[in-house]
């Protein structure tokens, strides 16, 4: 377990923001642990420099992740609602067929 | 102390195990019914029809109805409808028409979980049972734009091509009723008691319509190929046979009219189905089946005459005309696109100008009335001659007067599908006025019992005045084709008795008769073997053809009736018997034991050769064939199957409620216990057992 407490500033930064650049190839759980992980170390410990630079890695990575939220509840929505009524598309889409039921 | 400790209990257990009857707990506490038939699913290309379970089954408490004193107080009784929020009735099979099920299901609405229907003994079976529609096959009629519809079927209630959102299971086992009775009986006093509940599984795994499911049945994500289908197409085959020397062959021409189709169909439905049991078809197709087979055993007898003379007559037995006649669209979308005969280039196609009449054999009951329907009524098609010979040579016929309605017969796709200008159609059947005098059309009631056979005392060879009855329409009509086509000469056509009694044995009580292993070579009729004391099955056929002995046994027969019987009398030999099929693409070749009813007397032999003409093609709809075809347009029927698992119905107790509360509370005080007892003994007790030994 890596424990951010037995790391150098330098490395803390390094981790934050390896995290934050992996979460822009559609890996939004990524910015997820990003701001979870890293909120204590940017808002609740002592400032000490680095802490500038991995405050904006975590808001942003808070943002990034509110937005992903937002389109696959959406796209949840629609898929669940819509699937029936858009024609042979909507089974194609179908990863598993239900089995049964329409 | 350790390892005697171990040992004692290992004794102890050992003891318990084996000296007490062990059984699973969930076989004390349901009672299954394995005997049952269910209603499954149907779609075709617009709706779906049928039942439907969930999942895991549909369950609900058990309420009895016997009769309609009964019936019109359960619907008023609102305490007990109430007391539960599912139920699955039991219903009286008299009970079960469109009027009292309706009415429970508005009554009860989402609560209603599904249906067991009982017979309470063959003997009291109901006097019309029948879930087609009132006109059967309305979809596909020729009498579309008719403002009038003729009910044939009068007693038909057309609940098959309904859908219903439970189960509906049929219970015709007379012990089945009585533990059902039982067991209600037991347990129906007072509201406080505990009740029976009952259980029934039956999912299908199609839905919608054919459309949705033949387009998921290719789809499939998975990274395994194992493809699993929803739903398979309506379809058998189209079996087909003539006698081996009229054949027609390029560069010849065919005569325009000069092609004679007799028709028979060999497929039925019911609303209920079971696994291993009896599917109904006595009377519609077996009859007409067994007098078609009758009848080409007589064409074949007399071929030397009919060779002289030009016609071909070929016998064409149709797979799927149950359902809104796809095995008849088939058939004629084979002929439009050149595919009738199928098989070898050589034979000259067979096109619509050049078919002279057809005779088809339909809804056949065993009374002495027969009649006659002539279509189309106009004297430049019809051949007033021959209907006058057939009328005068058969008595029990009666001809239809011109431009009556047709009954459901596959001639009037015939007919539609070529605008009926070009030749005539007979069909002989039994109704009288305009309806059909079959009371259990498309049943499972449809039984050798309709047609006065007790099944359980007939024989391969016995005489029943069935079997008289048929040889009494054969040998007359066979006589008017022969004095219609060939000239006077021949009179007092005749076929042994003998044949058509083991042709209704065969048909309608045991499929593995001699008859089959005579005329089949040895590894087909083998496999017969597995089909032993079944009756042929008539049901709708799912293609990929399932293992069905009907259509082995029809090709066989079929073509051995109709062989070159000349090519008897060569003695040749098994080997020499399977080379010939290199030499001769058109006809078929196989080494049979020979069914001595058929053969010569002259002739004694241990086996023959037999040439004979066979041809067979799928009989699907051609909604399934054609590149691209929208499947909910309505050109061409297109039904499909289900596919199902497993299908069960079971009986359990339902508790009073103190009963389940009760239950509910010792679980959790045990289960509060087992935790204290264990926290104590971990505070205060050293636990020596759960650490490493060092002794």
């Amino acid at each position: 377990m890596v424990t951010l407490a037995k790391k150098s500033p330098e490395q803390r930064l390094n981790i934050c923001r390896k995290y934050y650049l992996a979460g822009f190839l559609f890996l939004p759980f990524l910015w997820l642990i990003n701001a979870i992980w890293f909120y204590k170390q940017a808002f609740r410990v002592e400032p000490y420099p680095e802490q500038t630079q991995i405050r904006k890695y975590v808001i942003r990575s808070a943002i990034g992740t509110v937005i992903w939220l937002i389109i696959i509840i959406a796209w949840n929505i629609t898929f669940q609602l819509l699937r029936t009524k858009i024609g042979p598309i909507g089974d194609f889409l179908t990863f598993v067929i239900p089995r049964g039921y329409y | 102390m350790h390892s005697s400790l171990f040992c004692i209990s290992v004794f102890c257990l050992t003891f318990f195990i084996v000296f007490t009857q062990s059984t699973r707990v969930a076989d004390q506490m349901y009672v299954s019914f394995d005997r049952a038939r269910y209603c499954v699913r149907h779609l075709n290309g617009t709706h779906e029809i049928g039942c439907q379970s969930s999942m895991r089954g549909n369950s609900g408490r058990m309420y009895m109805i016997d009769n309609e004193n009964e019936f019109n107080s359960y619907l008023k009784d609102s305490k007990t409808i109430d007391s539960s929020n599912s139920f699955i009735i039991a219903l009286n099979i008299e009970l079960f028409n469109s009027e009292y099920v309706d009415k429970l299901m508005n009554r009860l609405d989402s609560k209603l979980n599904g249906l067991v229907i009982y017979l309470k003994s063959n003997l009291s079976r109901p006097k019309d049972f029948s879930h087609d529609d009132q006109c059967p096959n309305h979809r596909q009629s020729y009498y579309l734009n008719q403002t009038e519809t003729v009910h044939w079927n009068p007693k038909g209630t057309g609940l098959f091509f309904r859908s219903f959102p439970f189960p509906i299971v049929l219970l015709d086992e007379k012990d089945d009723y009585e533990r059902l009775d039982k067991f209600y009986r037991q347990f129906y006093n007072t509201q406080s008691s505990p009740t029976c509940g009952l259980e029934v599984k039956a999912f299908q795994s199609a839905a919608h319509t054919s459309k949705t499911c033949m387009r998921r049945n290719e789809i499939s994500h998975s990274l395994l190929d194992a493809v699993d289908g929803f739903c398979d197409p309506v379809g058998g085959l189209n079996i087909y046979s003539k006698l081996p020397d009229s054949l027609t062959l390029v560069p010849k021409q065919r005569q325009p009219k000069s092609v004679v189709l007799i028709l028979a169909t060999t497929d039925s439905f019911q609303m209920f189905l079971k696994a291993q049991g009896t599917t109904g078809g006595a009377q519609q197709p077996a009859t007409a089946l067994i007098t078609f087979l009758a009848l080409a055993h007589v064409i074949g007898q007399e071929q030397k005459e009919f060779n002289k003379q030009d016609k071909e007559i070929i016998f064409v037995t149709l797979d799927g005309d149950a359902l809104d006649y796809s095995a008849s669209f088939r058939f004629l979308f084979d002929i439009n696109n050149d595919y009738f005969p199928a098989g070898d280039k050589n034979e000259q196609r067979i096109k619509i100008e050049h078919i002279h009449s057809i005779v088809e054999f339909q809804s056949l009951s065993f009374s002495n009335n027969l009649s006659l329907y002539a279509y189309p009524s106009s004297p430049s098609i019809i051949n007033e001659t021959f209907i006058a010979t057939l009328l005068e040579n058969n008595p029990m016929i009666t001809r239809m007067k011109a431009n009556s309605p047709l009954p459901p017969a596959s001639s009037q796709i015939f007919q539609r599908e070529t605008s009926s200008s070009s030749f005539p159609t007979y069909i002989l059947t039994s109704t009288n006025e305009n309806q059909l005098l079959n009371h259990y059309y498309h049943s499972f009631f449809d039984d050798p019992s309709t047609l006065s056979i007790n099944i359980s005392s007939l024989e391969y060879n016995t005489t029943t005045e069935f079997s008289q009855w048929i040889k009494s329409i054969v040998e007359p009509l066979a006589q008017t084709l022969l004095d219609s086509y060939v000239g006077n000469n021949i009179t007092n056509v005749t076929i042994e008795q003998e044949i058509i009694n083991n042709l209704v044995y065969c048909v309608l009580k045991n499929v593995n008769c001699p008859l089959i292993h005579n005329v089949s070579n040895q590894s087909i009729g083998n496999s017969f073997d597995a089909f032993e004391q079944t009756s042929l099955p008539f049901s709708i056929n799912t293609y990929p053809t399932a293992t069905t002995p009907t259509f082995p046994f029809v090709q066989n027969i079929l073509s051995y009736f109709l062989r070159d019987r000349e090519y008897d009398k060569q003695n040749i030999t098994e080997t020499k018997c399977l080379e010939q099929k290199n030499n001769d693409t058109l006809r078929l070749y196989r080494y049979v034991g020979g069914y001595a009813p058929s053969i010569m007397p002259e002739q004694n032999y241990s086996g023959y050769c037999v040439r004979s003409y066979l041809r067979y093609a799928s009989s699907s709809s051609p909604a399934f064939s054609i590149d691209n075809y929208d499947l909910s347009q309505t050109t061409y029927p297109a039904w499909t199957e289900s596919r199902w698992t497993t299908f069960t119905l079971r009986l359990f107790i339902i508790p009073t409620r103190t009963h389940e509360i009760v239950t509910l509370v010792i679980g959790i005080l045990l289960l509060s216990i087992s935790f204290i007892v264990f926290s104590i003994l971990r505070w205060y007790v050293k636990l020596d057992l759960l650490q490493p030994s060092s002794s």
